[in-house]
């Protein structure tokens, strides 16, 4: 089961098609537990293309799914919830960190993301370790990449 | 100011004697379009575009708004298809009236058409469009608006990294395979300064559309 094939049929949900802008990117995919099932987590918001940059915007929805990813678990438009800014970026990266660093970072989450997913599949079960590496990427991702201001830290 | 209730449709023009699809005919193959790198097999005669850019490049403009390309792609087809001025402020606020438009977030996916379906057009929603029944389309005098990565557009090198969505609408209105080993798709695009008749290799745009899963929403008008 490859992630990036799993998240590109997540952009095809109805939800996804019919309850959120088509200017949406939905972000960095987040596995974890929840009621003892295996779920991914988004953080759609915006990102823009300038020149040698591009401009991400605040997180506009939380977007949840259940495995094996058609049922939706949980969506939110925050702008209903709490002010948030959506004309300002929170955080801005050049083209170079994108297709260097971000590429190779957001390759390898994808890259364990798809082996918990296979794991998954192929035991009905997904142990805690490997999850604990999938989050691991993510958050490696995020503070690499100077996306904390959006995606947040691990830091409790 | 333009009545929504009041439109009624002329009968569509007949494209029988279009000299343009008797010259493709004549030993082009555009139906091998699907995979770009085996495109054409014969080149005989002049040029060879499918769809009419030239003509409808003049409908362009740039968008009124941040979020407003998928609107502004909608005022481009009803200007084609129904020869009548439509303003792109006009058809923001009866989308607004509607619901299926916010000035601070866009338009969704599947309201992309939707406009034009309440103009009495024909409208469809379709996933994993070819590139070659993209040019059929075009060849029949259809619109085919398009949901691609604005991000891989702009810079290519974009289309590396996993998981960027379509977040941009741009209508489609030729392919140009005059030059085989440079195909080139030319689209309005709303949302760039020199958006109208840009043209992007075949490559660029394969994969700004391949990112939204060849989304595409396809206008005719309505059958007599």
């Amino acid at each position: 089961m490859d992630a990036i094939d799993v998240v590109k049929q997540i952009s095809r949900h109805y939800i996804v098609q019919s309850q959120m802008s088509m200017n949406m990117q939905l972000g960095l995919p987040y596995l974890c537990r929840k009621n003892n099932k295996l779920c991914m987590c988004f953080k759609p918001h915006k990102e823009v293309y300038k020149e040698g940059y591009v401009e991400f915007y605040p997180q506009q929805y939380i977007l949840e799914f259940v495995y094996p990813f058609e049922h939706v678990i949980n969506f939110q438009n925050i702008m209903f919830e709490k002010h948030i800014n959506i004309f300002e970026p929170v955080v801005c990266l050049t083209i170079n960190k994108m297709t260097g660093a971000g590429s190779y970072l957001i390759g390898e989450l994808y890259n364990e993301c798809s082996r918990v997913l296979n794991e998954m599949e192929k035991n009905g079960t997904v142990s805690d370790l490997s999850l604990e590496y999938c989050q691991k990427a993510y958050f490696n991702t995020v503070k690499q990449l100077g996306l904390t201001p959006l995606y947040g830290s691990d830091l409790k | 100011m333009f009545e929504w209730e009041d439109y009624n449709i002329e009968q569509p023009e007949i494209l029988s004697d279009n000299s343009l699809i008797n010259q493709i005919e004549e030993g082009v193959f555009l139906e091998h379009i699907g995979e770009h790198k085996e495109i054409i097999e014969e080149l005989e005669t002049g040029d060879c575009i499918a769809g009419n850019p030239e003509e409808d490049m003049d409908e362009w403009h740039l968008q009124t708004e941040q979020n407003s390309c998928a609107i502004a792609c909608q005022s481009f087809v009803a200007e084609q298809l129904l020869d009548c001025d439509f303003s792109e402020k006009e058809m923001i606020n009866h989308a607004m009236a509607i619901g299926i438009y916010d000035s601070e977030t866009g338009t969704a996916a599947s309201d992309a058409g939707k406009l034009l379906s309440g103009l009495g057009l024909e409208v469809e929603y379709i996933y994993q469009l070819s590139l070659a029944d993209l040019a059929e389309m075009l060849e029949c005098g259809d619109k085919v608006i398009c949901g691609v990565s604005s991000q891989i557009l702009a810079c290519p090198e974009l289309a590396e990294i996993p998981g960027i969505k379509a977040d941009h609408a741009v209508q489609v209105i030729g392919i140009d395979a005059t030059d085989p080993e440079n195909v080139q798709v030319i689209l309005n695009d709303p949302g760039v300064l020199n958006g109208q008749g840009i043209r992007h290799d075949i490559d660029t745009f394969m994969k700004a559309w391949q990112s939204g899963s060849n989304y595409a929403v396809t206008v005719s008008r309505e059958a007599a």
